[in-house]
């Protein structure tokens, strides 16, 4: 008898939000962690990206509200690279962010969006991230406003963008 | 024209769920169409089931996409004005299942009306779609009795059939697909107890149930059947698995009331490979005719047993049920052209 198995692998979800039909740098950088994420040995990955229209404010709410109603298993960690994503719940989850649609406002009527759209949108973001067990931010000034925005703490990690040093600490950071 | 195919989705999990959305997509992909794939997750579970549907209820793709094809459910909730649903099986324990030990809910006042709320849910989604195909009769049965959905059959082609050939027929029996209670890899090892030809038998795919994998290994070793059964308990690639059609013998799949004739069938039959399933194995009957392209027999050792011999001791025979098997795929129309052209009308 021949009895071959292969073990369990520690499963890794990359997710992300992005349009249909358009060109968005969001997915191919997710494609590119997920490959480097199989690379590393006893992970797999793959990248799970849910649409999502940016330039349509009356419909943040809804696809915010949209991610925090879905649920995912057979996940051991998510990691997730932008907003509304991220609002997806999960217990382990890692939030990896390069920007997000109401950091840096400090006027609630900023770029004429409603103050209750902010609100809601606030609240959502307070209740996700302060339960995600790490939260990055790819620029000082996007860790700042993140810290302004919802109150969260977050620790810089940049997209390394070809850099192979900073590519190993970003995947050793995000499976950490 | 730019088309979306939404499905539902569990992470990390490959079959027959994904494969029809993927080759969809490299089939409308390679016609000149747009496509955008969008897999959702969904968790199964009467806790959450309405939530997570409501959460596919917002999407709007309405001006994102010309065509929405919706296949796994729910995504046949999804709102689009062009909704075509490929709809590949129910929830099965709220429906003909619901008198099953899986019933997730208890049968009383508040069960019922949660089965009855989902009911009214499917039933509303699909009555949104200008069209609704099903992989089989089996589930266009359902859809008529359960939901008054009068569903098309389009049958599920595989991605390059080209790649699956004859290159001959060795002694093997090979049964390639997830390893899983319900597709009963148990019987056919147990049957190998009864065989009385040279006759072997190998079973290749991997599982999530590890108990069931020891199961298969304990009866192996039990019965000390290790120089004529192979477990292959591993994913095994695309070129690999064309490899293992190629040379077999015969082909088997026979799973415990399934919705479709399922993948594995189609392969053997592109590799001109005789079938062997079950009498209990649902849509596989739709494809499989008893002593024309395979054999059906009772999910019983005994029967698969006298099966497996004769597959082993009629070579010529199996060799023609093999051609034949060929030949059912054009009856039946399972051919991409035939696909597209419907979802796309």
């Amino acid at each position: 008898m021949s009895v071959t198995g292969a073990p369990s692998k520690r499963k890794v979800l990359v997710t992300l939000s992005r349009p249909l039909f358009a060109p968005d740098p969001s997915v191919r950088f997710a494609d590119e962690l997920a490959l480097r994420l199989n690379a590393v040995e006893g992970v797999e990955s793959e990248v799970m990206a849910l649409p999502f229209r940016p330039s349509e404010e009356e419909r943040l709410l809804d696809d915010a509200a949209l991610c925090g109603l879905l649920r995912t298993l057979n996940v051991d960690r998510m990691v997730a690279l932008n907003f509304p994503a991220y609002l997806l719940p999960f217990a382990d989850k890692v939030v990896w962010l390069d920007a997000h649609p109401f950091a840096g406002e400090t006027d609630p009527t900023a770029e004429g969006r409603p103050l209750q759209i902010r609100r809601m949108i606030r609240a959502a973001d307070i209740e996700a991230l302060s339960r995600s067990p790490r939260l990055f931010c790819a620029t000082e000034r996007l860790r700042q406003a993140m810290a302004q925005w919802c109150g969260v703490d977050a620790a810089l990690l940049a997209r390394p963008e070809g850099d192979e040093r900073r590519w190993s600490r970003a995947i050793a950071a995000l499976l950490a | 024209m730019d088309v979306a195919i939404c499905s539902s989705f569990m992470p990390f999990v490959h079959g027959g769920g994904r494969f029809i959305v993927e080759w969809l997509e490299q089939t409308l992909a390679a016609r000149g169409h747009r496509v955008e794939r969008v897999y959702l997750p969904y968790v199964p579970g009467p806790e959450t089931m309405f939530s997570q549907m409501t959460a596919y209820r917002m999407l709007d793709l309405a001006e994102s996409a010309d065509r929405l094809i919706a296949i796994r459910p729910p995504a046949h909730v999804i709102r689009h004005p062009n909704k075509v649903v490929w709809f590949i099986h129910h929830f099965r324990e709220y429906y003909d299942m619901w008198d099953s030990p899986d019933r997730p809910v208890p049968d009383d006042e508040a069960g019922r009306a949660v089965r009855d709320r989902l009911v009214e849910a499917d039933t509303a989604g699909l009555a949104e779609a200008r069209a609704v195909f099903t992989n089989s009769q089996v589930v266009a049965g359902r859809l008529a009795r359960y939901n008054g959905v009068d569903g098309e059959v389009l049958y599920p082609p595989i991605f390059a059939p080209e790649r699956f050939t004859c290159a001959g027929h060795d002694d093997e029996v090979v049964y390639v697909c997830r390893v899983e209670p319900h597709k009963q890899q148990h019987l056919f090892v147990q049957a190998m107890v009864h065989v009385a030809s040279g006759v072997r038998l190998r079973l290749c795919g991997t599982g999530l149930n590890a108990p069931y994998l020891e199961r298969l290994r304990a009866l192996v070793r039990d019965h000390g059947l290790e120089d004529r059964v192979t477990l292959d308990l591993r994913w095994i690639g695309e070129d690999e698995k064309a490899e293992v059609f190629s040379r077999c013998l015969a082909a088997i799949y026979a799973p415990h009331d399934e919705d479709s004739y399922g993948y594995p069938s189609l392969e053997a039959s592109h590799s001109s490979k005789a079938i062997l399933t079950t009498t209990d194995s649902g849509g596989v009957l739709e494809l499989v005719q008893d002593g024309v392209n395979g054999w059906v027999v009772e999910p019983e050792p005994r029967a698969i047993a006298q099966a497996l011999d004769a597959l082993y001791r009629d070579r010529a025979r199996t060799i023609a049920m093999g051609s034949a098997a060929r030949e059912r795929l054009g009856a039946l129309r399972i051919d991409w052209d035939h696909v597209v052209a419907r979802l796309l009308a």
